[in-house]
């Protein structure tokens, strides 16, 4: 079947490692493309999302086939919307898994739905290797290194900055570090940054300064990338980079 | 070419046999090579409730039932006349076969037997393979193990392993891969082929509404078994119409 352009996304928020502040990215994700009217459907298969104040989330248990059916043959039976997933560290191998056994990613973009992996890196070596083996087993459209500059400074060492730069070829995001204060902020399960962003006066003058700034920066990089609008595949041009 | 029986068999039921059945009838349909299939669960029938048109229930072990298997051979128009035997009969199978000389017939080359001996973890399952030792002499014998509830066939205890597996060649075993149950439950459950429940199709032809998941699941495992059948002898011999000794020759 000819493949339809792409006209939504299907975004795995993923990491090899816990506690690098994934959750948060997948909220800031699922937040933006409220603001730019795409209205995503949300899946949490980490145990995080869901608790925040996030608008059509569901919680997934992607151990389970069912809970693979859940999200993965919803997606495709639905494939005009977009979805923003957030994986638990400790599924990624069971997810990266399942969508190279099912074909995901070329069942999804036959039928109009790009997969867009956003990996968050660790300050490992290894971290690096395992983004690289989730795109070669899922073929995603697209993967975006996302680097969480509280966690994981730039890297120095040539061969891991010699493999990051390999991944960050098709996007790179980095999340800006902000204030001990604001962060506790933005944990409040209560916190929403679309609502933050529709009434900024809410939130006290100088953690609202912080939060502005930090969003601002966040959602530049969204745009920049084309997140709410272009859905790029960039397979063949990384298929024309690997050796042999 | 002489037409082949492949019987496939197993001392007791819950370790894979019809589905290797299925699995069997498929693989051969994708290769082009045509056969009838005789379930002999009497009176009920498994294999026939997907495979309807080319499947008939007997009792094997009612004369005129036999005659309606091994004297219709020449005859049938397909190469291979595949029988699920009833679980627990594989013996008794055996022993008739040879009563009757279709075992040295086999041997003599006038038509050919494979048998597909499906075993489970159990020691009275592999002990069934020192049994039946005398009877497959000269025959093609295929031993599949079917990887059940992370079952390792004594792969820990390399004794017990050599003592049951080390006389068989590479050509003449292979491991049934293990398919996730939902995935299986949801074929058993369609009425249709594993085949058809890939394409997504019903048994009429019509297109169904299978998950896409467990499509892929069971892809993944027909793929995975094909390549384990593509590596038999029997099966070679099969689907290259070549007799065995001509394909090492080339």
């Amino acid at each position: 079947m000819k493949p339809l352009r792409p006209s939504a996304a299907f975004h795995l928020v993923c990491s090899d490692k816990p506690r690098n502040g994934k959750t948060l990215y997948a909220r800031l994700l699922a937040e933006y493309l409220s603001l730019c009217h795409r209205h995503p459907a949300v899946f949490d298969a980490s145990s995080g999302i869901c608790e925040f104040h996030i608008a059509r989330c569901t919680p997934v248990d992607l151990s389970s086939p069912a809970g693979q059916m859940a999200l993965f043959d919803r997606a495709l039976e639905l494939p005009v919307r977009d979805y923003v997933v957030d994986v638990a560290a400790h599924l990624l191998r069971v997810a990266s898994g399942v969508m190279k056994t099912i074909g995901y990613a070329e069942a999804a973009r036959t039928q109009g739905l790009a997969v867009v992996v956003h990996f968050l890196v660790d300050r490992t070596l290894d971290s690096l290797v395992a983004a690289l083996t989730v795109r070669s087993e899922i073929d995603p459209a697209r993967l975006i290194a996302i680097r969480n500059e509280w966690v994981t400074p730039p890297f120095v060492e040539p061969a891991a900055l010699r493999r990051y730069g390999e991944l960050a070829k098709e996007g790179e995001i980095v999340i800006p570090p902000i204030d001990r204060r604001s962060i506790e902020g933005i944990e409040d399960e209560a916190f929403s940054f679309a609502d933050f962003a529709r009434a900024p006066e809410r939130v006290a003058y100088f953690r609202r300064q912080d939060i502005r700034a930090f969003l601002a920066r966040v959602y530049e990089q969204f745009d920049a990338l084309g997140l709410a609008r272009e859905f790029r595949d960039y397979r063949e041009e990384r298929r024309l980079r690997e050796p042999g | 070419m002489r037409p082949t029986i492949v019987l496939v068999g197993a001392d007791k039921g819950g370790v894979g046999k019809t589905t290797l059945s299925r699995a069997l009838l498929d693989y051969l349909g994708r290769k082009n090579v045509l056969a009838r299939a005789f379930d002999t669960e009497h009176p009920r029938g498994t294999l026939r409730r997907f495979y309807p048109a080319i499947t008939e229930v007997v009792d094997f072990t009612n004369v005129a039932d036999q005659m309606k298997v091994l004297d219709t051979l020449d005859t049938a128009n397909v190469r291979v006349t595949l029988v699920d035997l009833r679980a627990g009969n594989l013996i008794l199978t055996l022993d008739m076969l040879d009563r009757i000389g279709a075992l040295e017939a086999a041997r003599n080359g006038q038509f050919d037997i494979g048998l597909f001996h499906v075993i489970g973890p159990a020691i009275a399952s592999l002990d069934e393979i020192a049994e039946i030792a005398s009877y497959v002499n000269g025959i093609d014998y295929i031993i599949a193990r079917n990887f059940i509830n992370e079952t390792n066939f004594f792969e820990w205890d390399q004794q017990t392993h050599k003592k049951y597996f080390a006389r068989q060649s590479t050509g003449n075993q292979f491991d049934i891969p293990r398919l996730n149950e939902m995935a299986y439950e949801q074929v058993d459950l369609a009425n249709v082929t594993f085949k058809d429940f890939v394409d997504n199709r019903n048994g009429d032809g019509t297109p169904a509404k299978f998950s896409f998941v467990l499509r892929g699941y069971v892809r993944k495992w027909c793929n995975d078994l094909y390549s384990e059948l593509d590596g038999l002898n029997l099966l070679q011999e099969l689907t290259t119409g070549r007799p065995l000794a001509e394909q090492s020759a080339a």
